[in-house]
């Protein structure tokens, strides 16, 4: 049950992503649904079910994206393998806690998507024109910085819902 | 007991691993394009209902504006409407001298020769990183890889990837698009470029080269990879250093590409491949 909800909670939050979000973000930076999903998930859930919902997540994610699929899913199945390794020393989920790992979190996802994309257009999988300019520094301040701000800011609404959703399904918590 | 977890816990993310890995490879070689495609459809489908709402609360939010506003709205489009009244007529006077002249020598341009197809933009990438638009038509309806997009106000990007019933775009505000442009006014010659922030920028103009605040940029068509005489912006500012052996230029172009709703896939211009000229030019070795 709890993975069909969150094949729904995590393609909406694509497609949200997807269609909606350009026109309320403001800057290159957006907000990342399914990252902050997947991360608040497994902050409280068993580790084969947040591998289920980085692989989820993952997926949807890049079957809306010029990336190939399973770029992002390797990328949140790391994030979510860390989180559990670190929950099992945590005893109490405070904001710290997860400001810490709202902050960190994203700036990992985000550098190794970018890193992804700096890599596969190297060796041919995405197009890039001769001459085309790729500058990290201002993908770093143009695009990653926002996104950890947006994400900053929505994380304690998307806990606060994961944390209700999984009470309600009476899911393992720590 | 420990160890136990600890080897379950293991066997997970190994398996896991495996799996995104298989799927990568598979997908970066295109085997997977097919269940792509049809896994996509209908998160694209979604997608583009959801764009097509987003858009219409923008516009009618946008087109809410006070009286007063309006009055003066309307006030500077009577201006500008006078002041290209005139120019209108001057450019038809060139158009009609330039079909006679076109007539003598059998010339046509690659623009009269454009069809188009129209479609509706149902997705943007969800990476911030990669600027691409999702649209609903794909080979089934003739587009090709390579096919230039625009719109009424200028040149969006070009076809990336396509599936029977979509396509992926890709920005000219991508950072890894770069189009051959001239001035459209003084000629010069130069390289626009996509930046991270979306903006756009004019590389490789010679250091002289007359380039002012308002000029038009086109595509040049060099590289034959697109029509040329696509507009792609304006000239916002522009910059040249001492040090520098080339001029830059920012450039605004006149779409706003977070809030595109229909596009035309320039269906009639047929990309050259240059490749062949490099593999076969010598090395001067």
């Amino acid at each position: 049950m709890g993975n069909y909800i969150g094949l729904l909670i995590l393609a909406v939050s694509a497609v949200l992503q997807a269609s909606l979000l350009p026109f309320l973000t403001y800057g290159a930076g957006t907000p990342n649904f399914v990252f902050l999903f997947v991360l608040a998930w497994s902050i409280n859930a068993d580790l084969r079910q947040s591998v289920t919902w980085a692989l989820m997540g993952g997926i949807v994610l890049d079957l809306l994206s010029a990336l190939p699929l399973g770029t992002s899913a390797l990328g949140l199945l790391l994030l979510v393998s860390t989180v559990s390794g670190l929950g099992e020393r945590v005893y109490r989920v405070g904001v710290l806690w997860l400001a810490g790992l709202v902050l960190a979190g994203t700036l990992f996802f985000e550098v190794y998507r970018l890193t992804a994309v700096f890599v596969y257009r190297a060796i041919g999988i995405l197009p890039q024109d001769a001459g085309a300019a790729i500058d990290l520094v201002s993908d770093f301040t143009t695009v990653v910085l926002p996104t950890i701000v947006y994400n900053f800011i929505l994380i304690w609404f998307v806990y606060f819902a994961v944390r209700r959703i999984q009470r309600w399904l009476r899911e393992p918590v720590s | 007991m420990r160890r136990s977890v600890q080897s379950r816990r293991g066997a997970v993310l190994t398996g896991a691993g495996l799996l995104v890995a298989l799927l990568i490879g598979l997908s970066a070689f295109g085997l997977l394009a097919p269940v792509e495609g049809l896994v996509s459809a209908p998160l694209e489908w979604l997608s583009g209902l959801i764009n097509r709402a987003a858009i219409g609360i923008d516009t009618a939010v946008e087109g809410n504006r006070s009286y007063a506003e309006l009055l003066d709205y309307v006030a500077d489009l009577e201006t500008a409407f006078a002041r290209q009244q005139s120019e209108v007529v001057a450019l038809r006077e060139f158009a009609s001298d330039y079909q006679r002249l076109a007539d003598l020598v059998a010339y046509t341009s690659a623009a009269q020769t454009q069809d188009t197809i129209a479609a509706d933009v149902i997705a943007r990438d969800t990476s911030s990183a990669l600027r691409t638009i999702v649209i609903n038509k794909g080979s089934r309806e003739g587009i090709r890889t390579g096919m230039a997009v625009v719109t009424g106000q200028g040149l969006v990007g070009r076809v990336i990837e396509v599936t029977s019933s979509a396509s992926r775009v890709m920005l000219i505000t991508s950072e890894a698009s770069a189009i051959s442009a001239r001035n459209q006014r003084s000629r010069a010659e130069g390289a626009v470029v996509g930046r991270a922030s979306g903006e756009l920028r004019m590389l490789m103009l010679e250091p002289g080269a007359d380039v002012q605040v308002g000029d038009l940029v086109i595509t040049s068509g060099l590289g034959g990879n697109l029509p040329p005489d696509i507009v792609i912006g304006q000239v916002r500012s522009t910059r040249q250093f001492e040090s520098e052996i080339e001029q830059t230029a920012e450039i605004s172009s006149l779409i706003d590409f977070n809030r595109l709703e229909i596009v035309l896939v320039v269906t009639g211009f047929e990309p050259i491949d240059l490749s062949i000229f490099e593999a076969t030019a010598p090395t001067g070795n």
